[in-house]
């Protein structure tokens, strides 16, 4: 994988909780390309376990096809409900885009 | 954490048979009307045809007979000579004007499209009265010849006569058939009808029996759905009755309180868990958790998991590998995601040493200070295998609360930040006051304070007892011991031993006998 290897960007906004499981489980689908992922939470505010769940779960399918991830948080509850999870030891996680950008444009996972 | 159960909801259809017959009825009733008064029509037009068809009939006769009587007179009184034969003559061309004008009438009604021969028969019968019965009336000579050329022309007439009389009968013919027709069409409309409301009838019939066999199999599925979620709940319960109700111990030096408020809107078994054991004298272990989901699935995770750390317990001394080892356990399980805190409480020195996975802070209230998050982190359990967990110590004092509590407590509202302050302010209002075994009630409680709770709720506390409370003098409140952690491991053997029974002994209905895990 190059660094100039397309971005994914999944985006997320709201409340994440079980009623969402669906359509949560539907927007973390890894794409066939082979370039790094942004998965922008940057505009949700509350995920229950479900949600963390289900990031994790993605978290280990992309490791698994080699493929780098980073987490955009916008909300410091949702930052906090992350550390509660342990998050940070699982995913790059930002809150900034900018450098969420240049950790995955670093080179290979 | 939680999952709702999707609701079955049952359709009551029985509306539909009444709407489908009422359909054929509204499609059905006007073609019945609107066909009696077509049929009706027909049937009117039919008759009044045939009437006058009748009519034509017989003023054609009736012009026949007024020639007939015309020409008898005419020739009877040019043989005889004698005026008695006037008067049938007379007679006849009194009543042929009239019924000539009948016939002209009856062919207007008839509509018959040649009246050429009507207007010949009164041509031929006034050339007739001119050029033969005048100048034989007048006694005129050569009247044989005269007789002859009426001949002629009274054969004419007759020709005429005969084919005003074909066309009335073939406006007879055509009438019978449109009659026929009118008939058959009676015929069809009527076996319209009788398939139209047939097919009502079967239609309603199969719509009904339809609805009634899927509300019977609505009603078999719910009363299945009803057991079979009735039973997984009681299981469920059970599991968690037998295991939320195991006893914490108590000892001299280390108090526990406890408390667990499921969801209050649904009557479903959670996930959450505590547990508390005596390890050996002055040490416990304590353990909370939280299984993802609810029901009968999250019950026997929970069991697992909780089997596990117990025995995971007896092993280690370190809540980190005690984790660790956990993780691998429940890894090759595939098990739901599992957050929980783990540790032990060391009362000879007054040390809280814990782990967290996945799992809200802990809470320290020592005396005299203000309650406190404690650092926390790690993956929860059953996520991956190369989880890493890290052990922390806490240095504390006699009378030092621990307070460990599942998600619910702090998750109330979505501002997380919010739900750690109030329960920092229930924790701190709580200090002292409550009887130490009440203290996990006081503080759900004070956080939630009479309001619903939307999820299950467990707070566990671990206290050292107060030099105050000491019911045995055996230790020094004073004295730390800079001990290790596997300072302990001296007294495993007695430890396994004592855990064993304790399990035993408190084994719930239902679970296998522990087995022996050391010799």
């Amino acid at each position: 994988m190059s660094p100039q290897s397309s971005l994914t960007v999944l985006k997320l906004t709201g409340e994440l909780d079980i009623a969402q499981r669906e359509a949560v489980q539907a927007a973390l689908q890894l794409d066939a390309g082979g370039g790094p992922v942004l998965i922008d939470l940057s505009e949700v505010s509350y995920a229950d376990s479900t949600v963390i769940s289900q990031l994790l779960r993605f978290r280990n399918e992309a490791e698994a096809r080699g493929r780098k991830i980073a987490l955009l948080i916008g909300s410091p509850q949702f930052r906090r409900l992350l550390q509660y999870a342990g998050l940070g030891d699982a995913f790059a996680v930002f809150d900034d885009r900018g450098r969420a950008l240049t950790f995955l444009a670093g080179g290979p996972a | 954490m939680r999952v709702g159960m999707s609701r079955y909801e049952m359709s009551r259809t029985s509306a539909r048979p009444l709407a489908v017959t009422a359909l054929l009825l509204i499609v059905v009733v006007p073609i019945l009307i609107g066909g009696g008064a077509l049929v009706r029509q027909l049937v009117d037009r039919g008759f009044g045809a045939e009437l006058r068809v009748h009519q034509a009939q017989l003023d054609l006769g009736s012009v026949l007979n007024a020639q007939l009587d015309e020409e008898t007179g005419v020739r009877g009184y040019a043989a005889t000579g004698n005026r008695l034969f006037l008067a049938p003559y007379q007679h006849g061309r009194d009543d042929f004007a009239g019924s000539m004008a009948a016939v002209e009438r009856d062919a207007a009604a008839l509509q018959l499209d040649d009246r050429t021969a009507i207007a010949d028969m009164r041509a031929t019968n006034q050339r007739w009265q001119r050029l033969v019965a005048e100048p034989l009336l007048r006694n005129a000579r050569d009247g044989d010849v005269i007789q002859l050329h009426g001949k002629a022309l009274i054969d004419r007439f007759r020709l005429d006569a005969d084919r005003v009389d074909t066309m009335i009968a073939a406006r007879q013919a055509l009438q019978d058939a449109s009659t026929r027709a009118a008939i058959d069409r009676i015929n069809l409309l009527v076996l319209v009808a009788v398939v139209a409301v047939s097919l009502a009838a079967l239609g309603f019939g199969i719509v009904q029996t339809r609805t009634v066999q899927r509300l019977e199999a609505e009603e078999r599925l719910a009363g299945e759905l009803r057991v079979a979620y009735e039973t997984e709940r009681r299981v469920a319960e059970t599991l968690q009755d037998a295991f939320l109700q195991r006893p914490l111990p108590t000892t001299a030096s280390v108090s526990f309180s406890a408390t667990y408020v499921p969801a209050s809107e649904e009557a479903k078994v959670g996930g959450d868990w505590y547990d508390g054991v005596e390890l050996s004298r002055g040490r416990v272990m304590f353990v909370i958790g939280d299984v993802a989901g609810h029901g009968l699935e999250a019950a026997v995770a929970m069991n697992r998991t909780r089997q596990a750390l117990v025995q995971a317990a007896v092993l280690d001394a370190d809540p980190a590998s005690l984790l660790s080892r956990v993780n691998a356990e429940l890894m090759r399980d595939r098990s739901r995601m599992v957050t929980a805190v783990c540790g032990y409480a060391d009362s000879q020195n007054y040390v809280f040493t814990y782990a967290t996975a996945g799992h809200p802070p802990p809470v320290l209230v020592e005396p005299g200070r203000a309650p406190r998050l404690l650092e926390f982190g790690g993956l929860p359990l059953a996520v991956m295998d190369s989880a890493v967990y890290r052990s922390h110590s806490v240095q504390t004092l006699p009378g030092a609360m621990l307070v460990l509590y599942t998600d619910g407590a702090v998750e109330h509202s979505r501002d997380v930040f919010e739900g750690e302050q109030r329960l920092l302010e229930a924790v701190a209002s709580v200090c002292g006051g409550d009887p130490v075994e009440h203290v996990a009630a006081a503080i759900h409680a004070r956080i939630f304070d009479g309001r619903a709770v939307g999820d299950d709720v467990a707070i566990l506390t671990v206290s050292f007892a107060a030099p105050g409370d000491m019911r045995t003098g055996d230790r020094d409140a004073s004295r730390i011991v800079a001990e290790g952690t596997r300072g302990g491991s001296a007294s495993i053997g007695g430890t396994i031993v004592s855990l064993y029974d304790r399990v035993r002994r408190r084994r719930p209905p239902g679970v296998s006998e522990p087995r022996r895990i050391a010799s």
